[in-house]
């Protein structure tokens, strides 16, 4: 897993933002970007040069069920790794995002361990 | 309130005794043409008293909402904050305001945590620093019991250190974390902000029904039914799901969704 790659964290909450900001960081990411819901998050994935993203779901505008169906509908953003950090919980919104392609899935709240540990397991497939 | 309403059903109690009266009469002496018009009159004072009681209800209701407001202002607990809460003039602003308040409040501690953590940074530098010091008084001991001595002394504390460090920074972390309540209450005031919205927007326009259908004669049957939202088949956000409110389609923990991720290959 290549430390130095270009996170891009999407909350409506400047809080959560931090929160796992300061988590990645903690896991030795320190090139990260941010975004507070789909729609301002787009432009910046369409820019280019973001290798992972971690986005919430219920969020204004867009959500990031949405966003992550268009990220996986664009030839050029859908190779891109997607991990869910959300409230939402219910056993069809979880299989939706599971359909619509995500690569890992983690409820609120949670701990520094399952996101290290979900991070760990995308990359690990990704790169096995 | 309330006993105006039990007044005016026993108005109504007393005129419909009196009219069905009137109807068996009418219906004796065969005046078919004042019985039906008496029908209509008790028809039409049936749903006058009904809208009369939901527009009394429908008022109450809001005022309630409304006073909401000034009740809480008065409470000593927020009157440091007289000044913020004095521009807020509904439930709606003063629930944003809890969101605000909370926001605030959490960016204030994940300053102090990176204040800290920073610091944390700086003492494990001292402490790399003093490892050095160490592996160089180890030369010097040499030959000295009473360095060697106190050599072992300074060994002991420095890995004791260390630990509580190691401690420290999984506190800062735990306490960093803890800010999640803030996206997650959050998130719950504002599905209630929506909730009082629309219940004030609905009884305002009960309000207008009920004022319109008294004040017309011959009631129609009031408003179409409200069309539900079509359901596309999309899978939406829900907010936040709560403890203890058992369901058996939300996974309650990681591990649930962890398994069921697995149970679709993943």
């Amino acid at each position: 897993m290549n430390k130095g790659m270009k996170i891009l964290v999407v909350d409506d909450f400047s809080t959560m933002r931090r929160i796992i900001k300061n988590l990645l960081k903690d896991l030795g990411f320190t090139n990260i970007v941010e975004a507070d819901d789909g729609a301002t998050a787009l432009p910046i994935l369409k820019a280019g040069g973001i290798d992972f993203l971690v986005t919430d779901w219920n969020m204004p505008k867009m959500t990031g069920i949405d966003l992550l169906k268009a990220v996986r509908a664009d030839p050029e953003l859908r190779h891109i790794p997607i991990l869910m950090v959300t409230a939402e919980a219910k056993r069809e919104q979880i299989i939706a995002a599971a359909q619509a392609g995500v690569n890992g899935y983690v409820i609120k709240p949670f701990t520094a361990a399952v996101l290290k540990e979900k991070i760990g397991k995308i990359f690990e497939r990704i790169e096995s | 309130m309330s006993s105006g309403l039990v007044q005016d059903n026993g108005a109504f109690e007393r005129q419909l005794q009196e009219q069905a009266n009137q109807l068996v009469e009418q219906l004796q002496a065969g005046d078919m043409n004042a019985a039906m018009q008496n029908i209509q009159q008790l028809n039409e004072m049936r749903f006058e008293a009904l809208y009369r009681e939901v527009g009394q209800l429908t008022r109450a209701v809001h005022n309630a909402i409304v006073s909401f407001t000034d009740d809480v202002s008065a409470t000593e607990l927020l009157q440091e904050s007289q000044k913020d809460i004095a521009s807020i003039s509904d439930a709606s602003d003063r629930l944003s305001y809890v969101i605000e308040l909370t926001e605030s409040n959490a960016h204030k501690t994940i300053d102090q945590v990176d204040r800290s953590l920073q610091l944390v940074a700086d003492l494990e530098q001292g402490f790399s620093l003093r490892k050095e010091m160490l592996n160089e008084f180890a030369q010097l001991k040499e030959g000295n019991p009473r360095l060697e001595a106190l050599y072992e002394k300074a060994c002991g504390y420095a890995e004791h250190n260390s630990g509580a460090l190691e401690e420290i920074k999984e506190c800062l972390t735990a306490i960093l974390l803890g800010q999640e309540y803030q996206d997650i209450t959050g998130q719950l005031i504002k599905r209630v902000i929506q909730l009082v919205t629309d219940i004030e927007d609905e009884l305002i326009g009960m309000m207008e029904l009920a004022s319109r259908v008294t004040r017309v004669s011959g009631i129609e049957m009031a408003p179409a039914p409200q069309a539900e939202e079509p359901d596309s088949g999309e899978v939406k956000a829900e907010g936040p799901q709560m403890a203890g409110a058992s369901k058996a389609d939300v996974a309650t923990s990681q591990d649930d969704v962890d398994d069921l991720l697995s149970s679709l290959g993943f």
